[in-house]
């Protein structure tokens, strides 16, 4: 009871955090739209819409880097389709807004549009996991890397979300606050499912998969649970960036995209939570300080960055920049 | 029915060139169970170094017998240099970690010769001069053989049967195939093994260089991204055979290449690179060991 608590008053003391962001990024106004899910007068706001939007992203990016945690870190189950995830969760949410729900209030059609994100999501995660049950290792990430791009193609030959001009005119509804408030609710639930029964199956999977089952926990229902709650979260994510962005193209999601969240997790460290926060952080924050010698070169330089990063981590601290450690505030007591 | 033979050449002369990056994966993945993400790119590089060759190397070359050999030649030797320095400096300091620690490198090595590509050749596609006088031959009813597709078929049958006497008939070929069996023991007996894992990655990336070369005659317009499909597909190839078994490859990338001509051909070719990650899942799924592949037993 005392825990439930605890975690209650971390989500109210974020919540406030929220209010509070978006009142100073809206230039100090208090009607109720620009407090939670509208785009504030961003322009009027403290910091330039180019770091506003980099946070947004940075945002996104954490969500996305810790629901593969789920999978990659706490599992051991080594997945290359991320994206996929991201991409069904963008295009639904962007198709409930735009095609089922022009007219309603846009706090039901953000909230009906994020669920069957991630519902439908999870659904398609459910189908690859259970057909993935018995391949491990590098298989595994082949697979669904094939997956992913089987997805990206699909949506690529859907007429009705734009096919390869893209989907264009989706309503944004994210700000700053809001992406603050559910990047931080993510990172908490994550946490919880990793400190409870399900977690420590999932730890015992990814140690030894033959003595978890000797324990009795069933590693195939275990290996599905996890595959159904990333891709939820995943789906997720795919729907806030579709709402932040307001344009989606299925070039976003290709498996490059993927191969990023993986190296926010491997920077980061396999198997912390901290350590996919951290991951996420660097690699979205670099590049963008390195724009400067982008400018330069003229060359996206970011996907050499990430490649090196991977290269040289892998290389010199292969147990990431946080190894297994992790943050008080997120350590499993 | 002139279609479908059309198709078959056209497909025969796509899946030799997957074929002879496909065997690349199929032998590193045989000494060093390591998914060598970074072989597609060693292809791409492969085309690229013939390109440059061609171009400074000898500016005025007509394009005869001789200029193709020379050409291949080089683009062999570029991309073993390259497939030698990244086994050198990404892969053999990683020996003894753990498999995905391995992996993450080669998709790290892979994403840096994409971009590091871009970098050094520019971003844009270059057009690929043809090595050999372009002829195309009408067979009768429409079906048209292209010199090119011929140069593709030669070269690759005699690349395909040099590889097999290096692996079945030499020492060394007895010392990879010892390694593929289990790498300790190999060791235990005396086989040098950074040794072989050495000449298996030159003999890996030259064939892949010369598929460069070859993709670069027959589709003549290259960027550094243009490794990344191909070195899925010859991936998948390796798979759908047997990943290990060199035979195996060979089957593998000729049905993936028919099967792709056939699907761009009859039904749409939107859903031609679908196709090779449909086959990738189905036989991951249903036959992981491949065509050819015998089943490996999981022991506690």
């Amino acid at each position: 009871m005392k825990k439930i608590n605890s975690t209650l008053l971390l989500i109210l003391m974020f919540l406030g955090g929220a209010l509070i962001i978006n009142f100073v990024m809206s230039g100090f106004s208090v009607s109720p739209g620009s407090l939670l899910w509208m785009k504030p007068g961003r322009f009027d706001g403290l910091i330039s819409p180019y770091y506003y939007s980099i946070l947004i992203i940075l945002g996104i990016n954490i969500i996305l880097s810790v629901s593969l945690a789920l999978l990659n870190g706490f599992t051991g189950l080594f997945t290359m389709g991320h994206a996929g995830f991201m991409a069904i969760g963008a295009y639904t949410s962007a198709s409930v807004v735009t095609f089922l729900l022009p007219n309603a209030p846009f706090v039901i059609q953000l909230f009906c549009g994020s669920l069957a994100a991630g519902a439908f999501s999870a659904l398609v995660g459910f189908f690859i996991g259970t057909s993935c049950l018995r391949l491990n290792g590098d298989y595994l990430g082949m697979v669904t890397l094939g997956f992913g791009e089987i997805i990206r193609i699909v949506l690529l030959n859907i007429d009705a979300v734009g096919g390869a001009r893209g989907m264009t005119d989706i309503p944004v509804y994210m700000n700053l606050g809001s992406v603050f408030l559910l990047t931080i609710i993510t990172i908490l639930v994550i946490k919880r499912i990793r400190d409870g029964r399900l977690g420590r199956a999932m730890l015992a999977i990814k140690e030894n998969e033959m003595a978890a089952n000797m324990m009795g926990i069933n590693p195939l229902s275990i290996k599905v649970r996890a595959f159904v709650i990333s891709s939820f979260i995943a789906g997720v994510a795919g729907s806030f960036f579709a709402h932040s962005e307001g344009y989606l193209s299925t070039q976003t999601f290709t498996f490059t995209k993927s191969f990023e969240v993986i190296a926010m997790n491997v920077v980061g460290g396999l198997g912390s939570l901290s350590g996919a926060i951290v991951g996420a952080g660097i690699l979205t924050v670099l590049p963008e300080g390195l724009r400067k010698l982008q400018d330069l070169t003229g060359i996206d330089i970011r996907m050499i960055i990430y490649a090196l990063t991977m290269v040289l981590i892998m290389i010199l601290r292969p147990q990431g920049l946080m190894g297994n450690k992790e943050w008080k505030w997120l350590s499993s007591k | 029915m002139n279609e479908f033979i059309q198709h078959t050449i056209n497909g025969l002369a796509l899946g030799s060139i997957y074929a002879l990056v496909a065997l690349g994966y199929t032998m590193v993945f045989g000494v060093l169970q390591l998914i060598n993400f970074a072989h597609g790119d060693i292809f791409m590089l492969g085309s690229f170094v013939g390109l440059y060759f061609i171009r400074y190397g000898i500016p005025n070359a007509e394009p005869s017998f001789l200029t193709a050999i020379m050409v291949i030649i080089v683009a062999m030797a570029g991309s073993a240099l390259i497939g030698v320095i990244i086994e050198k400096f990404a892969y053999r300091p990683l020996r003894k970690s753990p498999r995905i620690n391995i992996l993450i490198t080669a998709i790290g090595v892979s994403l840096l010769l994409e971009y590091g590509g871009q970098l050094v050749f520019g971003a844009s596609p270059q057009f690929f001069p043809d090595i050999l006088p372009r002829k195309n031959i009408d067979l009768g009813g429409n079906i048209i053989l292209d010199s090119n597709q011929i140069t593709i078929f030669v070269i690759s049958f005699v690349l395909m049967q040099l590889l097999q006497f290096m692996v079945f008939k030499t020492q060394f070929g007895r010392a990879m195939r010892a390694i593929s069996h289990s790498l300790e023991t190999a060791n235990l007996i005396g086989i040098n093994v950074n040794k072989v894992i050495f000449i298996t990655f030159i003999i890996g990336s030259s064939l892949a260089g010369a598929a460069g070369v070859l993709y670069g005659v027959a589709y003549p317009k290259i960027d550094p991204l243009l490794g990344v499909l191909p070195g899925l597909k010859a991936f998948i190839a390796a798979v759908l055979g047997g990943i290990g078994n060199i035979t195996g490859a060979v089957i593998g990338a000729l049905i993936l290449g028919l099967s792709e001509t056939y699907v761009a051909g009859y039904i749409s070719s939107t859903y031609r690179d679908a196709l090779a990650f449909v086959i990738l899942i189905l036989v991951l799924l249903l036959r992981p060991a491949g065509l050819l592949g015998s089943k490996k037993i999981e022991k506690v």
